[in-house]
């Protein structure tokens, strides 16, 4: 076994010679007698200069031990004398036990003792002498007892990795994909430096199910689990790794003259395709256990699948029309005059490993129809197809343009394509499974919608507005098709904080309602204070207050995608209707700012709706009752929807100082109350303003309108007819009686 | 887990036995450091008795075992112990025995002086009080000398160990341990002739289970070849060999030569039968042998340890993949440490620690600094 022993040690030399710094330092140490249980035994000193300390290590060995580790342990330790490479711990017992953490560089060579599991080059910045005698003398203890490879540490591999990657389908990782030759398509990636390649398998396309053209025999070998053991040297030729897999229970010759058979003959499969065999070895971490982990290793084959024929005895490469030699099993010897190239594969990756590797295993998976395609959707939308969360379709009729590149996740050669579909593209490519997201060109305010959208509509589990536009929120609140539950994602005009508004799963709370909801927190909450200004202003006109300055960097967008992300993945795994923002501040601190939302209320009079909460009406029955035994009242504050003729009522403002209260009558005064609502009008964007009126009546009064409360509502209803509104009246009674009156004039002279 | 502690204290005895059930033993106590002399090496055995009963959270041993009362084995135990024969030995935070354990001839023996008449004076106290005491074979001497003390051997019956019996209180199912007794005993052989050992020292062995192993102790005091001659006899004629294996043993008298037979020889100690029965056919596997002793010389000497002695327990230990360690040894001569064997379900483990230089600085006080 340990015939490369004399090779590997070199000349004896004396001790106090070394010259190799560490061992030198390693040498000094032992001979100080400082550090017990290890023995310096002596030193020598090999042709290429690199140096050997032997040592006697005693570790702790128990009576029964698990592994057979002995008493008094010989160890070499060589040393580079550039410290290119790490000091190697290598065995001199020729019986030494092949356990986890051990590796055979070459055949013949004993095994090396995987002292540490960092580089050399980290390691190198703590490296002593003493360190090292001390981890060599723990890890000889710890293998006595079997805890050096701790539960939480992956099973143990065989064989070495190697520093060429082949990528390859998910599919030839997974169990039964060793029958017969798999066709894949590589293509081939040189590197820097000329030496190595990295071989990629095409993706499948998406539907066809298919790896191309297949200039690729890919033989896939598994074998019966194994129980860990150490790392074996790397198999060089066809021969080697046969050997490798006869001590695994495998006919790797046997199973190759299978696969070629399948290959030539009956598919009459191309002679110069790339031969790729394919090892899977189950590995248990004992022998009782069950396997925890596929071992996976590739070699390519040197030359091609002809060459691996001719090896295993299938000829006539002169005219190229291969055949097999039946009941020729003698070419056992030739394999070894074929090489291997050892790569390292990796698995393409699914949708499903991507949830797995970013956490989201549990979390739901629902369909998701985005409408919009700008900078935060896309961005988001990216966030969250690389988790692996959703299957999506984007809804967006905008083309990238130049100035969008500064923010959106399309990069440059998009430009000029539709969003929608190049957003689809970019995210099928995520995943060797391809697409996880589908794409509609259309504008969904204008009506009517096509069939195939209509249809996505009614199918998907959420619908995520990313429009950057009241209208689209509206229309996805009381219009669109369907009834899946819509979440609402914007940010503030100054880009400085991220809203999201979600329905309940039940949408007894819609988008609307939670957008009314959502500007009188704006009107009550000091934090919010800036919130629907731009640069401290009010918004120009021809701005929707969503409608995100054009001067915002990445950065900022790109803190807002991730919250984003996180956020609809959470809201969506939950079923309560929510508002939330997040508000950025100028060195980056995010806070985070529910709003409780309350109960919906919506009243029709005539050809008006009225929709308001239960919030407006515990304001007005406090304001109320803080008034009896006198009636008092105020404005109503609130926006029209004249498309679907609705007034939202928001708030209201307290009574003005020189209002008139008695038990029986309230006159509404006017004191500041003009420069109050344009306040308000100020501070929501230009969104809430003057809609109307509301008074109360006493105790033990119905919330009928008095002869008087007539007269005021025609008073009203007059003035508003300039703003083409209707007139509204509250009357707000006892309890939570409250009643509603619109009036429209279809001209001013009628009254 | 269970330890067992051999503490380094050149030529005498002390081993303590921690369960993991938290009871701890003491066999032996012999605090031989000089403490005048900054070069001795020995340990200072009451400081550091001290430091791990306080780490354990304790202020007394529930065994202290004295196997015979030699100055080896006794020296300095009445500073150390809290002792019910006299005021002038209690308080002043000293360390209380639960159960003092001594062999017959403890009590019986005449003309002790020190260290080792307090010991007696103690034992003997114990013994007419009728608790806190056993002790361990029933020669005729004893019962005289209970006579003497207005009592019987029946009144007394329940604190008497015989060899060949286990000692009461400690099983195998509540405290992983159990102990068997060798000597002290008589026997009559087989051409009648009376065998009296009673005058020997108490030997045991232990038997640990830690998860269903066992790990067997052998705690072998100071006995000679041919006490052990006798024991191995009498063990074998009971059908009781299987008391005499062992995975661990405190090698008797400081590896002294007569241990293993009449001659020293030149290089190695050639031992007689039943002694080499005792150690090369009973002996398990990676078994240790651990002499209590200075470390080995290279040049022959008058007193233990003998290097001869030590040649032949050293081949014993290779044979068995095994190990020889000594007290003042382990882990090197130049600063000898405790020697704790862990008992564990992989068997006895040899604690051998590097302990990295700022561990040793950080729990010790620093030198003067100027």
């Amino acid at each position: 076994m340990l015939d490369r022993l004399p090779a590997l040690l070199g000349e004896p030399v004396d001790p106090e010679e070394a010259g190799v710094a560490k061992a030198r330092e390693l040498v000094q140490l032992l001979q100080a007698e400082v550090l017990p249980f290890v023995d310096l035994v002596g030193v020598t000193r090999r042709a290429d200069g690199w140096e050997v300390v032997q040592v006697d290590v005693r570790p702790e060995v128990p009576t029964f031990p698990v592994n057979d580790i002995r008493m008094v342990e010989p160890v070499a330790v060589e040393f580079d004398p550039a410290d290119r490479f790490e000091p190697r711990a290598i065995t001199l017992r020729s019986d030494f036990p092949r356990v986890p953490h051990t590796y055979v560089i070459a055949p013949g060579e004993p095994p090396t003792l995987c002292l540490f599991d960092e580089p050399y080059t980290e390691q190198r910045l703590r490296w002593t002498a003493a360190a090292f005698a001390q981890r060599l003398h723990t890890w000889l203890s710890k293998t006595a007892i079997g805890t050096l490879h701790q539960p939480d540490q992956p099973v143990e591999p065989f064989l070495p990795g190697s520093p060429a990657h082949v990528i390859l389908p998910s599919r030839l990782f997974d169990a039964g994909s060793s029958r017969g030759p798999q066709a894949i398509s590589l293509s081939t990636i040189p590197r820097t430096g000329g030496a190595l390649l990295t071989y990629v398998a095409g993706r499948q396309r998406p539907g066809d199910g298919t790896d191309g053209d297949g200039n690729c025999m890919a033989v896939v070998v598994e074998t019966q689990p194994q129980t860990q053991g150490g790392l074996t040297h790397q198999p060089q030729n066809l021969l080697q790794l046969h050997e490798f897999l006869q001590t695994m229970g495998s006919d790797l010759l046997q199973t190759l003259r299978d696969n070629l058979t399948t290959w030539i003959i009956e598919r009459a499969g191309d002679p110069d395709a790339i031969a790729l065999i394919i090892l899977r070895i189950p590995v248990r971490r004992s022998h009782d256990g069950p396997p925890e982990t596929i071992e996976v290793r590739a070699f390519q084959v040197a030359g091609s699948v002809g060459r691996l024929g001719k090896a295993l005895g299938f000829v006539d490469e002169l005219d190229r029309d291969f055949g097999a030699i039946i009941g020729d099993p003698g070419t056992t010897s030739a394999s070894e005059e074929v090489p291997l190239l050892p790569l390292n594969p990796v698995r393409d990756l699914t949708r499903r490993r991507a949830q797995m590797l970013s956490g989201n295993r549990s979390a739901p998976d629902p369909h998701i129809l985005a409408v919009g395609a700008g900078a935060l959707g896309s961005q988001t939308l990216l966030n969250l197809v690389r988790t692996g969360f959703g299957t999506w379709t984007v809804v967006d009729h905008d083309v990238l343009l130049p100035h969008n590149l500064v923010r959106h996740a399309l990069p440059g050669p998009c430009v000029g394509h539709e969003k929608a579909g190049a957003l689809a593209h970019l995210a099928s490519l995520c995943f060797e499974d391809g697409g996880t997201v589908d794409s509609f060109c259309a504008d969904v305010l204008i009506a009517p919608l096509a069939d195939e959208l209509r249809t996505k509509f009614d199918a998907t589990d959420i619908a995520l507005d990313f429009s950057a536009s009241v209208a689209v929120a509206r229309w996805l609140a009381l219009e669109a098709p369907g009834d899946s539950r819509r979440i609402s994602v914007f940010l503030n005009p100054d880009g400085t904080d991220l809203v999201v508004m979600a329905e309940d799963q039940a949408r007894s709370m819609r988008l609307d309602c939670i957008e009314a909801q959502y500007y009188r927190a704006v009107i009550e909450r000091e934090e919010f204070a800036e919130h629907l200004l731009e640069n401290g202003e009010r918004l120009r006109y021809g701005h929707t207050c969503r409608d995100v300055t054009s001067t915002l960097s990445q950065d900022s967008l790109s803190l807002f995608s991730g919250i984003a992300a996180g956020a609809l993945r959470k809201t969506i795994a939950g079923a309560a209707s929510s508002l939330a923002v997040w508000q950025t501040s100028a060195n980056h601190s995010v806070t985070y700012r529910a709003v409780d939302l309350a109960d919906p209320v919506e009243i029709q009079r005539g050809d008006w709706q009225i929709r308001t909460d239960r919030g407006v009406l515990r304001k007005l029955s406090v304001l109320r009752k803080q008034a009896l035994p006198n009636e008092t009242g105020g404005v109503l504050l609130g926006y029209t929807d004249h498309l679907r003729k609705v007034l939202y009522v928001v708030d209201t403002l307290p009574s003005p100082p020189d209002s008139e209260e008695w038990p029986r009558s309230y006159v509404r005064g006017c004191d500041g109350l003009k420069e109050a609502v344009d306040a308000i009008a100020h501070r929501t964007g230009g969104a809430v303003a003057y809609l109307g009126e509301w008074h109360s009546h006493p105790d033990g009064s119905t919330c009928e309108p008095s002869p008087d409360d007539l007269v005021f509502l025609a008073w009203l209803t007059h003035h508003m007819f300039v703003d083409g509104m209707p007139g509204l009246m509250a009357i707000v009674g006892e309890g939570d009686d409250v009643s509603w009156y619109t009036t429209t004039l279809t001209s001013a002279e009628d009254p | 887990m269970h330890t067992v502690t051999f503490y380094p204290l050149a030529n005498a005895d002390t081993s303590k036995i921690d369960l993991a059930n938290g009871r701890t033993l003491l066999f032996d106590y012999a605090n031989t450091r000089d403490p005048d002399d900054a070069t001795d090496r020995r340990i200072d055995l009451e400081k550091q008795l001290r430091a791990e009963l306080s780490k354990a959270g304790r202020k007394s041993f529930d065994v202290v075992a004295f196997t015979h009362l030699d100055d080896d084995h006794v020296t300095g135990a009445p500073d150390f112990f809290h002792l019910q024969h006299a005021s002038k030995y209690q308080g002043d935070g000293r360390i209380e025995i639960d159960d003092l354990w001594v062999p017959a001839a403890a009590i019986i023996e005449t003309g002790l002086t020190g260290d080792k008449r307090v010991i007696q004076r103690e034992a003997r106290y114990r013994l007419v009080q009728g608790k806190g005491v056993r002790v361990f074979s029933r020669p005729a001497l004893l019962e005289k000398w209970l006579r003497s003390k207005g009592l019987t051997v029946a009144d007394r019956k329940d604190l008497i160990t015989d060899a060949g019996q286990l000692i009461p209180g400690f099983t195998r199912a509540d405290d992983g341990l159990e102990f068997f007794v060798h000597s002290p005993f008589a026997m009559r052989t087989e051409d009648g002739k009376i065998v009296d050992r009673n005058r020997d020292a108490l030997v045991v062995q232990a038997t640990f289970v830690e998860s269903q192993t066992e790990t067997k102790l052998i705690l072998a005091s100071d006995i000679d070849h041919e006490v052990i001659a006798d024991i191995v006899k009498v063990t074998r004629k009971n059908g009781n060999a299987q008391r005499l294996e062992w995975h661990l043993v405190k090698l008797p008298h400081h590896c002294s030569y007569l241990s293993l037979g009449p001659e020293k020889g030149k290089r190695k100690t050639v031992p007689t039968e039943p002694v080499r029965w005792l150690y090369e056919v009973q002996g398990e596997q990676r078994g240790r042998l651990v002499s209590s002793s200075k470390p080995i010389p290279t040049e022959d000497t008058e007193q233990p340890p003998h290097r001869q002695a030590a040649s032949y327990y050293r081949e014993v230990a290779a044979s068995k993949s095994g190990e020889f360690l000594v007290t003042m040894e382990h882990p090197k001569r130049s600063a000898p440490k405790p020697l704790v064997v862990e008992i564990t379900k992989w068997g006895a483990t040899v604690r051998k620690v590097i302990v990295s230089g700022a561990a040793a600085v950080t729990t010790h006080r620093s030198p003067r600094a100027g």
